[in-house]
């Protein structure tokens, strides 16, 4: 069903509303006594009835005989002899004053009835595609902490150095099942590199010839030689004498 | 004319039957005590009891050394020394030389039983009696086999006390006490 045929449809059902709405109310008490009417009770009845003439002067017989049955027990009775006096009294009279007929529907806008089917026509069927939006709780927890998980803290300890133990591989793995190979021979490691030699100075000697002629004595070494042990000593005694 | 040798011959005479032990030059009686007895007492001793005992050794020492010499003022340092060295050979004292640095006088002894303080009072004690000279001394060095000792005036060897205990090696403090005599 297509916008415009939905269009017409409800242009008919309000013409229809419309037209039965301009019927005399005579017509709509005649649907109440088969639908609405059964469910109001004796009471509720007698007080519409004192309430009549007060809204309306011209049914003064209706409230008269409502209120001279409402007494009685036979309340289908009473319903079918109101009927027979509306049907009876559905005939405008001259000298009756008019009833105001109210309609029991009230008027329908075209303007928001149209505006009403173009909101339900946007909305996608359940079997539709629709974006996935994320829940409320889930919105604000990825506002607040980010889409993705939040990181370690920094200051956890740093793993401990050395060497670590290997794990305790002890399986007998199929070779040809599990692709284990035994490991290709390497090349021979190299052994530690010697350490530097210690180093030895090497002596550079110059060649010297030995000559008489190297010394040339001007004058004696120590001016100073006693000829006695007492000179000896006092000189001596008299070394750091102011 | 002292001799630059030294005659040991009847230098000690012991009498048995009377038991005493003396020395030819001055016949004096003497005493021969064992080094152990020695250490024992310069252990126990003040300073100024073996200082004084040193002196009482050395002065001996220095006296029949200067007996010997007739006239130690006149003595060539060869025939000083070798009289002084004698007598102190005799007393049991060690092997006495002397070395001149310079203008300082060192004496060395060698062999020496006796601790340093003590031989440094018999070395200045038998110098001076010898020689009749006030004399100061000081040890240079000391070890298992040599002993060295400056012979010089007081200010001398209290300086180069100073200079050793400084840290200052005895054979430059030699040195500087040369240039400080300049």
């Amino acid at each position: 069903v297509n916008k415009g045929d939905m269009v017409q449809r409800l242009e008919e059902l309000l013409g229809r509303v419309r037209a039965r709405a301009a019927q005399p109310r005579a017509r709509s008490s005649d649907a109440r006594v088969d639908g609405t009417a059964t469910a109001v009770e004796p009471e509720t009845a007698a007080a519409m009835i004192a309430a009549a003439p007060e809204r309306s002067a011209g049914a003064p017989a209706v409230t008269e005989r409502a209120a001279e049955e409402a007494p009685s027990s036979d309340v289908r009775g009473s319903r079918e002899r109101l009927v027979a006096v509306d049907a009876a009294g559905a005939e405008p009279r001259g000298t009756e004053p008019h009833v105001e007929v109210r309609e029991s529907v009230a008027p329908v806008d075209v303007a928001e009835l149209e505006v009403l089917e173009e909101q339900e026509a946007d909305e996608p069927p359940l079997s539709s595609r629709r974006p996935v939006v994320p829940q409320p709780e889930e919105r604000i927890a990825q506002i607040a902490f980010g889409e993705e998980e939040p990181r370690a803290p920094l200051h956890t300890p740093p793993p401990e150095s050395g060497k670590l133990p290997s794990a305790d591989v002890d399986f007998d793995a199929d070779l040809d099942v599990s692709g284990v190979r035994s490991p290709t021979p390497l090349l021979p490691r190299k052994g530690p590199e010697p350490s530097p030699r210690e180093l030895t100075a090497e002596a550079i000697r110059p060649q010297l010839v030995p000559s008489d002629a190297v010394a040339d004595v001007v004058a004696g070494a120590q001016a100073f030689s006693p000829s006695t042990f007492v000179a000896l000593l006092d000189a001596s005694l008299g070394l750091c004498q102011a | 004319m002292v001799a630059s040798s030294f005659d040991s011959t009847h230098a000690v005479r012991f009498d048995l039957p009377r038991g005493s032990v003396r020395t030819r030059a001055d016949n004096d009686r003497v005493l021969l005590v064992p080094t152990a007895a020695l250490d024992d007492l310069v252990l126990s001793a003040s300073p100024e009891a073996v200082e004084a005992l040193g002196r009482a050794l050395g002065g001996a020492i220095g006296r029949r050394a200067a007996a010997r010499m007739g006239d130690p003022q006149s003595a060539t340092v060869e025939g000083f020394v070798a009289q002084l060295a004698g007598e102190t050979a005799i007393a049991g004292v060690g092997a006495l030389t002397v070395e001149r640095w310079g203008r300082a006088l060192v004496v060395v002894v060698e062999d020496s039983p006796l601790v340093g303080t003590l031989l440094v009072a018999i070395v200045a004690s038998a110098i001076e009696s010898a020689s009749a000279r006030r004399t100061w001394c000081t040890l240079l060095s000391r070890d298992d086999r040599v002993a060295r000792i400056l012979v010089a005036g007081e200010g001398a060897v209290g300086r180069v006390r100073e200079w050793i205990a400084a840290g200052v090696g005895w054979s430059e403090a030699l040195t500087k006490l040369q240039g400080g005599a300049a």
